[in-house]
């Protein structure tokens, strides 16, 4: 197994001060996660235009509230890791932002990374994070059977938070999602690492039927409330539309 | 409230407000232009007020206590409703120059609900509000000063004088009324001693006590009449009894007792003899044949008398003088008895006759007593309707001279010099202030009504929902072009309404002040 995920796209140029670079293979899940190669880091007005959480962030209340969530849901998996979807009860309702965040939450763990799939196409994030673009994704991989699961995964800018972009395949992704491939996908990403979390960015649950399907497929799932968008009944159609084991929360989108 | 709301809904508001910007901006300077220009034409109300004290305690009662009813009226409310009545306006509108006496109903009716308030409600036509216990304060608003004046002027005069007019309609109507009242009593007085007289005029039975009176002597001379027919009874049966011994033995008892008396001394004397002399002795011998003697003597009379017939025997006994005695004794008796006898029957029959007479005196009582029973009645319910009828006369009297009326004019109306209510200068100050609540109460308004979540707390009431984090907005520093270029439209909105704001007050409002 390749630890070694993507190849290199960019060197690194500017030094993060997190920023840990190509250290001998070890075996333990620590040392493995050391030995991951990163790619160019971004810098802090990145992340800052980006809305992504860093430490020594100047606002420490979003900070904090990530990490609260980060910890709330490993409190409630027991220590194990696990995926999470991430879904907004109303189109562009914030989704892609919590589980972004979210997955920085787990990267700033130096013992844990966070594996972000994109799921959902409005998503913008995959184009910060990867500025220089990809050449396959979650769909391409679906329907290609030719392509690793290696090959759709990606460093970002962010230390231990790697990145399934949507691909290319855009039109009828629930089809996509139903597949016993992506089944197989979400099964390998979550065994590879012990202390990988995997956070799928789900399109609007009460917009298309993808959310449905993915909350099936992963562990949890946490519906984010966007500020001014939903009524309660709306809140309370997404809740009631997930397995009541598999919900986890909600997180409100000021 | 829970606090945590409150800063919630705060933070909502704050966060609707800078995202409507432009729009809260547009409705600050809006509204507060709009309510200067509001205050510049809004219209300058005049106001004439007046008192009127109520006179509960009339300076006349005391002095008549008890004597004479003086009216009260019931303050605010019914001043409120006979002020309020077509006549009482209808007057103060032609006194007060509203409308000439000419003027055709639509007219007269425009300015009577113009006076009464009509349909525009509160605050506006004659206001009458009770200040304090005894005071009625009256007051009228009107564009025009001397209007206003002239209506609080003519009202409290139409007013005093419906007062005085209506009081003295009714003490009028109360002395007729209970005049009439009067009369007819009189009349059912008369009657009731009509009657009365007739009744006593045919009732000659006299008084029950008088015939309780005779009933009694009655009954006492009717049982002395008793014990003397009884006592004459024994004694009629003792002298028959008497007479009955008498008559059989009184011839014989005469003649033979004589011999037995002789008989009887004889032996007496003959016991003393033997005591001291012999049978043989001549004096004893002698005394027995004496005594034989004797005993012959009676049988030979007893056998005469026994041989005799009964008229010689009777002829004996008719001399006996006890006999005639007692014959004369037992007549006279008899004729006492009988008389007696006679006398009871005809006392018992007088008894019977006064018992009936008792009887016919208690019908007749009670008939009395209800005659008498309706005179009293109506006799003082007369004299009462008379003494309130005098009552009346000092009411009428007192209204008619005016000293009944318990209005008084305690503060005559006075001219306005000065508008009163709102003028600009409330809306110059308030239109600022005006400005900002607007938009502030129309987003908070707009929360509060719309039904999409804004507020982290709303979620607490959604069944099985489990907040984990409140993620807020990533404060990164950056300033989008939008909001520098909507500042700066709202800095201009703003300093174009202050400079607009300014002109219209110094122009007009403090200008023309």
């Amino acid at each position: 197994m390749s630890i070694d995920e993507n190849s290199t796209q960019r060197k690194s140029l500017t030094v993060h001060p997190l920023g840990i670079e190509n250290l001998p293979t070890i075996t333990t899940p620590k040392q493995q996660i050391r030995q991951m190669s990163e790619v160019n880091l971004l810098n802090y007005s990145e992340l800052d235009a980006a809305k992504i959480i860093y430490p020594s962030m100047r606002d420490i209340g979003t900070l904090n509230t990530f990490r609260e969530l980060r910890t709330k849901l490993i409190q409630k998996a027991d220590k194990n890791n696990f995926t999470v979807m991430v879904s907004s009860l109303a189109s562009a309702g914030g989704g892609s932002y919590v589980s972004v965040n979210l997955a920085a939450a787990f990267a700033l763990d130096f013992e844990k990374t966070a594996l972000l799939v994109d799921c959902n196409h409005t998503s913008s994030y995959s184009d910060k994070l990867l500025p220089t673009g990809v050449d396959f994704g979650l769909t391409d991989y679906l329907v290609d059977p030719g392509l690793a699961v290696s090959d759709i995964i990606y460093a970002t800018g962010i230390p231990r938070l790697r990145l399934t972009p949507i691909g290319n395949q855009v039109s009828a992704e629930s089809e996509f999602f139903t597949s016993d491939r992506m089944d197989e996908f979400m099964h390998e990403v979550k065994s590879r690492y012990a202390e990988r979390y995997v956070i799928v960015d789900a399109p609007s649950i009460n917009g298309s039927p993808d959310a449905r399907v993915l909350a099936d497929l992963c562990d949890y799932t946490v519906l984010v409330v966007p500020y001014g968008k939903v009524t309660k009944a709306q809140i309370s159609a997404g809740i009631n539309s997930i397995p009541s084991d598999k919900f986890a929360g909600l997180v409100f989108n000021n | 409230m829970d606090p945590q709301y409150i800063q919630e809904f705060l933070a909502a508001l704050v966060r609707e407000i800078s995202r409507k910007r432009l729009l809260a901006m547009f409705t600050l300077c809006t509204a507060s232009l709009a309510t200067l220009c509001v205050g510049l034409v809004w219209p300058l109300k005049y106001e004439t007020s007046a008192t009127l004290y109520v006179d509960e305690k009339n300076i006349i009662e005391p002095l008549l206590e008890g004597q004479a009813e003086v009216q009260e009226v019931n303050q605010a409310a019914e001043a409120k409703e006979k002020i309020y009545t077509r006549r009482i306006l209808e007057k103060v509108a032609i006194e007060a120059g509203l409308i000439d006496e000419k003027a055709d109903s639509k007219e007269l009716a425009g300015v009577i609900n113009r006076l009464s308030g009509g349909a525009l409600g509160f605050d506006t036509g004659i206001q009458i509000s009770s200040s304090g216990k005894n005071y009625i304060n009256l007051s009228y608003k009107d564009d025009n000063p001397e209007v206003s004046f002239n209506v609080i002027n003519a009202l409290i005069g139409a007013f005093m004088r419906s007062i005085a007019e209506t009081k003295r309609i009714e003490s009028r109507g109360a002395f007729d009324f209970i005049e009439s009242q009067v009369d007819g009593y009189k009349q059912q007085l008369k009657q009731a001693e009509e009657r009365l007289k007739n009744f006593n005029s045919d009732n000659r039975d006299g008084t029950e006590e008088v015939v309780r009176d005779r009933i009694a002597g009655l009954r006492s001379e009717i049982e002395e009449l008793n014990l003397t027919i009884d006592g004459l009874n024994s004694r009629y049966n003792t002298i028959k009894n008497q007479m009955d011994n008498e008559s059989a033995y009184l011839s014989v008892r005469s003649k033979t007792d004589v011999y037995r008396q002789r008989i009887q001394e004889a032996q007496s004397r003959l016991e003393n003899m033997l005591i001291s002399l012999t049978e043989t002795h001549p004096d004893v011998i002698n005394l027995k044949l004496q005594i034989e003697d004797h005993k012959t003597a009676i049988k030979e009379i007893e056998q005469q008398e026994a041989s005799k017939t009964a008229s010689e025997r009777n002829d004996q006994i008719g001399i006996n003088p006890l006999f005639e005695e007692l014959r004369s004794n037992l007549a006279e008796t008899e004729i006492q008895r009988n008389a007696a006898t006679h006398r009871r029957k005809a006392l018992q029959r007088l008894l019977e006759q006064e018992y009936q007479r008792s009887e016919r005196l208690a019908t007749r009582q009670a008939q009395l007593a209800e005659l008498t029973r309706d005179y009293n009645v109506t006799r003082e319910l007369y004299e009462d309707m008379l003494s309130r009828r005098e009552k009346a006369r000092l009411s009428m009297t007192l209204d008619i001279e005016g000293q009944g009326i318990s209005y008084k004019v305690h503060e005559p109306p006075t001219f306005p010099l000065a508008p009163t209510g709102l003028n600009v200068h409330h809306f110059m100050l308030g239109a600022p202030l005006i400005g900002l609540l607007a938009p502030i109460g129309l987003i908070g308004l707009f929360i509060f009504l719309d039904p999409r979540v804004r507020l982290p707390s709303d979620l607490g009431m959604i069944e099985g929902a489990q907040l984990l984090a409140i993620a807020g907005p990533l404060k990164n520093n950056v300033s989008s072009n939008s909001m520098r270029k909507d500042t700066a439209i709202a800095i201009i909105m703003l300093i174009a309404s202050i400079i607009v704001y300014a002109w219209i007050t110094f122009t007009r409002v403090l200008g023309a002040a």
